[in-house]
């Protein structure tokens, strides 16, 4: 799974957001590193919609415009858990990679950086 | 948030990148709910990835890669194609190759002092001496052997210094004749030659001299070949018509694409796509950059539709039709389906009008009569003919452009005096030729258009040579080479259509 799908997936998983609400929330999640532009979230979306994993919640009218918002389905969350797991276990086995690193306490250091797609 | 307008008209134009449905709505609203404060106009980077997700989009089939990688290699047939038709269609705006003081001026420097045959200008376009291919027209001018020109160093040497001083530039010197392999080569045959430009032209000159070659067919002559370089403008145009095409055929994909719902119906589009593909993209594949020659004798890169067979890519283009044909009937657009629904109503009003049902019907019968009329008094033209036997030098101004010569002889003529002429028209850059004597198949096509010649008038006939010409402004020259030998007739230059 793509980093965009993961957090588009995140996102949606507490409660249905429409497109700029997914935004605010993957960004707010992944404290600031994930900036979705909005022409990749609707192609992620899509194919998300394509493949069953997520589903239109309802339509609103905010301005004239349609307001689509999306929420997460059974086997979206289930493929958000088996990632988490993947994703955990990736980390756990970093984690303990890097305590036999060196002869000190292990030291990474990690530079907050914006990251886009 | 009151976004700024000319933001929210520049968004609106960029969701256009979007098939028409919802979508485009939605994504406005969030691309205006994401833009900071004071931001008036998308970003470069919002463009680049608005456009691709949009064009990506168009496709349908959100999961599909090959449709990507379909659509991507139909806009590239499609684009060759459009960049294949502006070419040829932009050519037409090219100018005319060197007549009048422009091409006196040339001989001048060429020829200085010479009689020049040949010259004027060419078609666009020409089939190639073995029929196969296609190349830039061209024009061939020759000078008869001179004692100055049988020195073929000295005399080419002299004529690259000429033209330099008139402003032309060397581009290339042809190698050096080379006749190892040659049965009964002489080792006193000389020839030399270079190619120039200056501006929008470009000139390959030729000196050869070959002392041993028989009297009749001549043991040398200086010649120059004059085309066009491809203008600057061409090359644009062809892009712009590519880049259309490419496009429209992207949209068209999309379209089908994002209509076709069941496995068999995509399966059926595939397989019209993949036959499309087969009939451009061999001819696409030929213009890829190569080891073209770069003298008169250059093809066009689209040369590949003509060298193939247009068949092909014309059935390519009936599928493609068909296809999209077959779409419009079955789920046609919103527009359509609106425009049907009001012409609908047309067949119930004439119907209610017999009057001008009746009008209709007669409009119809003579528009079909007067067809038939012609069609059918062509036919009954075509029972009777009396010949026409062209004299002397026949050069209508509807030949100007035209490759086609024929020389009529008198069919009592000698075998010796028939082959002193066929020396002679060779000589004068006669190209391909064949011999018509009656009663051979085609024989009466020069004297009548169609029909039937009495038999006692066929023997009275003369017999003649057809013969495709190098450049069309070498009619002249040939005529002038036979006009005067034992046996002829007739020498004309025919018009292409005739």
């Amino acid at each position: 799974m793509r980093e965009p799908t993961f957090w588009i997936l995140t996102a949606l998983a507490s409660e249905p957001r429409h497109g700029y609400g997914v935004i605010r929330e993957a960004a707010a999640l992944s404290g600031g590193r994930v900036t979705l532009q909005p022409g990749t979230l609707y192609a992620a979306l899509d194919r998300l919609d394509d493949e069953g994993l997520i589903e239109v919640d309802r339509e609103e009218v905010v301005d004239g415009r349609t307001r689509r918002y999306y929420r997460l389905t059974q086997p979206g969350a289930t493929a958000l858990g088996a990632e988490t797991k993947r994703l955990r276990a990736s980390a756990d086995a970093a984690t303990a990679q890097l305590k036999r690193f060196g002869p000190g306490p292990a030291t990474a250091h990690f530079r907050a950086g914006r990251l886009a797609w | 948030m009151t976004a700024d307008r000319r933001l929210v008209r520049a968004y609106r134009r960029l969701t256009r990148c979007y098939p028409p449905g919802p979508r485009r709505d939605e994504l406005l609203d969030t691309l205006i709910e994401c833009a900071p404060a004071g931001r008036r106009r998308p970003t470069p980077y919002e463009i680049i990835n608005l456009v691709s997700h949009g064009s990506r989009a168009r496709l349908g089939r959100p999961r599909s890669k090959g449709i990507v990688v379909l659509a991507l290699l139909i806009a590239l047939a499609a684009g060759f194609v459009g960049a294949s038709a502006a070419s040829r269609l932009g050519l037409e705006a090219v100018g005319s190759l060197p007549v009048g003081a422009e091409a006196a001026e040339i001989n001048e420097t060429v020829f200085p002092g010479l009689t020049v045959w040949g010259g004027g200008d060419a078609e666009k376009i020409v089939t190639q001496g073995d029929g196969e291919g296609i190349e830039y027209g061209y024009a061939v001018s020759w000078v008869k052997s001179t004692p100055a020109t049988r020195d073929v160093a000295g005399y080419t040497a002299a004529t690259r210094a000429r033209l330099e001083a008139a402003g032309w530039t060397i581009t290339s010197v042809d190698p050096p004749l080379d006749e190892t392999d040659m049965v009964g080569a002489n080792p006193a045959d000389r020839a030399e030659g270079f190619t120039a430009e200056r501006g929008g032209l470009a000139l390959h000159f030729n000196d050869y001299l070959y002392p041993g070659a028989p009297w009749y067919d001549g043991d040398g002559n200086a010649t120059y070949s004059i085309w066009h370089r491809q203008p600057w403008w061409l090359t644009g145009l062809a892009w712009l018509g590519g880049l259309l095409a490419a496009a429209l055929a992207w949209l068209l994909t999309g379209w089908m694409s994002r209509r076709v719902h069941s496995a068999s119906a995509a399966g059926l589009g595939v397989a019209g796509a993949v036959c499309c593909l087969i009939g451009v993209l061999p001819a696409a594949l030929l213009a890829l950059p190569g080891a073209g020659s770069a003298d008169e004798t250059a093809s066009p890169y689209w040369q590949g539709l003509v060298y193939l067979g247009a068949g092909p890519a014309i059935l390519a283009g009936i599928v493609a039709a068909l296809m999209v044909a077959v779409m419009t009937l079955v789920k046609p657009p919103a527009p359509l389906t609106r425009g049907l629904r009001h012409a609908a109503t047309w067949p119930g009003q004439v119907r209610r009008r017999p009057r001008l049902l009746a009008a209709l019907i007669a409009g119809g019968t003579i528009v079909a009569g007067l067809g038939l009329y012609r069609v059918e008094t062509r036919h009954l033209a075509a029972g009777s003919c009396t010949p026409v036997v062209p004299s002397g030098v026949v050069d209508p101004p509807s030949a100007r452009l035209s490759y086609r010569s024929r020389i009529f002889i008198d069919p009592a003529t000698p075998a010796e005096d028939r082959n002193l002429i066929e020396a002679a028209f060779r000589r004068g850059f006669g190209g391909a030729y064949n011999f018509n004597g009656a009663p051979t198949p085609g024989f009466t096509d020069a004297f009548c258009g169609h029909g039937r010649i009495a038999a006692g008038v066929l023997d009275t006939l003369p017999w003649y040579w057809s013969i495709d010409l190098a450049s069309p402004g070498l009619f002249t020259g040939m005529a002038n080479e036979v006009g005067n030998m034992p046996g002829i007739v007739a020498v004309q230059h025919l018009p292409s259509n005739a």
